[in-house]
């Protein structure tokens, strides 16, 4: 069972991560109230025992619409990224390993791309094909492509000089299987380290795109459009915004540091039999 | 005399490269011939970018000529990729100098020695681990390494697994691509007395790529002595260390430490001094002039020819009757 957490803080952002994944699916087990209650008796209430981070302009437990939001939170992450993986892996691997000028136009793509603002970018998008979270994670993935490909890319370059690449060319082995099972499992650990990185940008992203009103909208319930919400009683209710916004940025910091960790574990040097 | 196994023919390589603004041509192996006959180890000697490392990857097809030919069999090295190509990956293998990047560090050495097995067809799932089992003892490892992963086992084991790796073919040929410079010097002496062992057991040749020329004299029947890309002296091991000619070989012998104190201390020395030249910018002439305490006019007017001094040991210089007759008088 090696790849059990063992350390304190391994333990801890497993434990997180596991919440995320429950709240995504069955987040009726985090919380009793219906993220969608209205409670006349109780209009942004201040936090207490029963409502930990108050209630909104309707009543509703802020801690119950933040756990709801989860879902939407993962979805957007977890598919921009995939999204952008799925093109960028292969484009990596092809251009670090082949060189010449495969390399050269696929870099120059992924250089022009990573030159474009992306808030500019997610704008001119929204704005021609509608505020939705099939565009979000469209223009998250998009944006998170070049990123990936230049990590890819270098990783296979490093790998391609080293001796078993170059003993299993001499070997006969053709150059698919050389990415595939040399190279790709050998650049794990760094991609372990970008995926939960990536993932913090994007729920980052979306929190500022949704609360420009580019993004998830009301009433689908993101903590981009909880925010858009929230801003308009900071002073009657500050604790309402300042509730979801250090939930997003806690998100993002636990995305981070569990890549970190992640990392170390699959470190191939601390494996022995 | 046996047909020869492997033959290069005026080889040369050369490598584009940018240092600031001007686009330079690196001339790595600069007209290489030699030829290695079937059992047969060649040892091919010089220092740092002296571009044997380059010649042996050309020698076994895995590095592009810009002119000249190799010959394996009588057959001229077919296209890389090709499917006669790969069919040659079975005949002519290599192992690197940096055992502890020529294993990949995910798999196990059952995985790593299963993959040529398996990609040429050499042992059905069942008789696979027998086929591990006698390759690890081949090289002197117990089976039992075979469930390890590389980060378990020691720079000389490893090093072993890539011999093991390189046999499991059957190949004609073996390029040992300065295979001990990463080890300990103990090690080494049990790499070297392996390489012995296998070349009696198996018949196969090796092309043996060394800076150590005291390694290089315990494997190999033949040395070709390389410097700036081209040979500078080649000729059977026994009479090169018996009689060296050409001024680097001397001077190449003379870094070989003797392991008797005293006649160590008796020694002349004959150090080189300066650093190997910027082969994008060989000198004019002899390529070894700039170092060379024989040089005088002529060796910077003109590259001396590698003339044959007397039955397959050839030395280009063009002081060698002089060196020659200073040897005998000593």
């Amino acid at each position: 069972m090696s790849f059990l957490p063992r350390s304190p803080s391994a333990i801890f952002l497993s434990t997180v991560g596991l919440l995320a994944v429950v709240a995504a699916v069955f987040p009726q087990w985090l919380t009793p109230y219906d993220p969608t209650g209205i409670d006349v008796t109780a209009l942004l209430a201040a936090p207490s025992w029963r409502h930990p981070f108050g209630t909104d302009e309707l009543g509703a437990d802020v801690l119950a619409r933040v756990i709801y939001g989860v879902r939407l939170e993962l979805a957007i992450a977890l598919g921009s990224v995939v999204l952008a993986g799925v093109v960028a892996i292969p484009c990596g691997l092809l251009a670090g390993y082949l060189g010449g000028w495969v390399d050269w136009v696929l870099t120059l793509v992924a250089d022009s791309i990573l030159s474009f603002p992306i808030v500019l970018f997610a704008v001119l998008i929204v704005a021609s094909l509608g505020a939705s979270v099939a565009t979000l994670i469209g223009v998250l993935g998009f944006v998170f492509v070049p990123r990936i490909f230049r990590l890819v890319r270098g990783q296979t370059q490093v790998i391609r000089a080293t001796g078993f690449v170059r003993a299993a060319r001499a070997m006969g082995v053709r150059t698919p299987t050389i990415l595939v099972r040399h190279i790709l499992p050998n650049i794990l650990g760094p991609l372990l380290v970008i995926v939960p990185q990536l993932m913090a940008i994007a729920v980052l992203i979306e929190a500022g795109l949704s609360f420009v009103g580019l993004g998830v909208q009301p009433p689908q319930i993101s903590w981009g459009s909880l925010l858009l919400v929230s801003k308009n009683y900071y002073i009657a209710a500050a604790w309402y915004p300042l509730a979801v916004g250090t939930v997003t940025t806690l998100a993002a910091a636990a995305l981070v540091f569990g890549g970190d960790l992640a990392a170390a574990a699959v470190n191939p040097s601390r494996r022995r039999v | 005399m046996s047909e020869v196994l492997l033959e290069a023919e005026d080889i040369r390589i050369r490598f584009a490269k940018r240092s600031g603004r001007k686009n330079q041509v690196v001339r790595a192996v600069d007209g290489l011939s030699f030829a290695v006959d079937p059992g047969e180890t060649f040892g091919l000697v010089g220092e740092s970018g002296s571009g044997k490392s380059t010649a042996g990857n050309a020698a076994i097809g895995l590095q592009e000529l810009f002119s000249g030919t190799v010959r394996y069999r009588g057959e001229p090295m077919p296209v890389p990729g090709s499917a006669r190509w790969r069919d040659l990956r079975r005949q002519l293998q290599v192992v690197f100098q940096d055992p502890f990047s020529s294993l990949n560090p995910r798999w196990t050495i059952r995985q790593a020695l299963s993959e040529p097995l398996k990609l040429h067809g050499l042992a059905s799932a069942e008789e696979r681990d027998g086929a591990i089992a006698r390759l690890l003892e081949q090289v002197g490892l117990g089976a039992e390494l075979a469930a390890r992963y590389p980060a378990a086992l020691s720079g000389g084991q490893r090093q072993r697994v890539c011999i093991a790796r390189a046999l499991a073919v059957q190949p004609e040929l073996i390029v040992c691509d300065e295979i001990t410079s990463a080890l300990d010097v103990s090690t080494q002496a049990q790499i070297i007395s392996l390489l012995q062992d296998l070349k009696a057991q198996t018949q196969v040749a090796l092309i043996f790529i060394s800076h150590d020329l005291g390694l290089v004299r315990g494997v190999a029947d033949r040395i070709g002595v390389m410097y700036l890309g081209r040979f500078v002296e080649t000729g059977e091991t026994g009479k090169i260390f018996a009689r060296p000619l050409h001024p680097y070989t001397i001077a190449l012998l003379h870094a070989v430490p003797v392991p008797d104190p005293e006649r160590e201390a008796a020694r002349k020395h004959q150090p080189l001094h300066g650093e190997i030249p910027d082969p994008a910018d060989p000198p004019s002439g002899c390529y070894f002039r700039t170092r060379c305490p024989y040089a005088t006019d002529i060796c910077a007017a003109e590259a001396p020819a590698f003339e044959e001094m007397e039955d397959g040991h050839r030395v280009a210089c063009h002081h060698v009757r002089e060196i020659e007759q200073g040897v005998r008088r000593s």
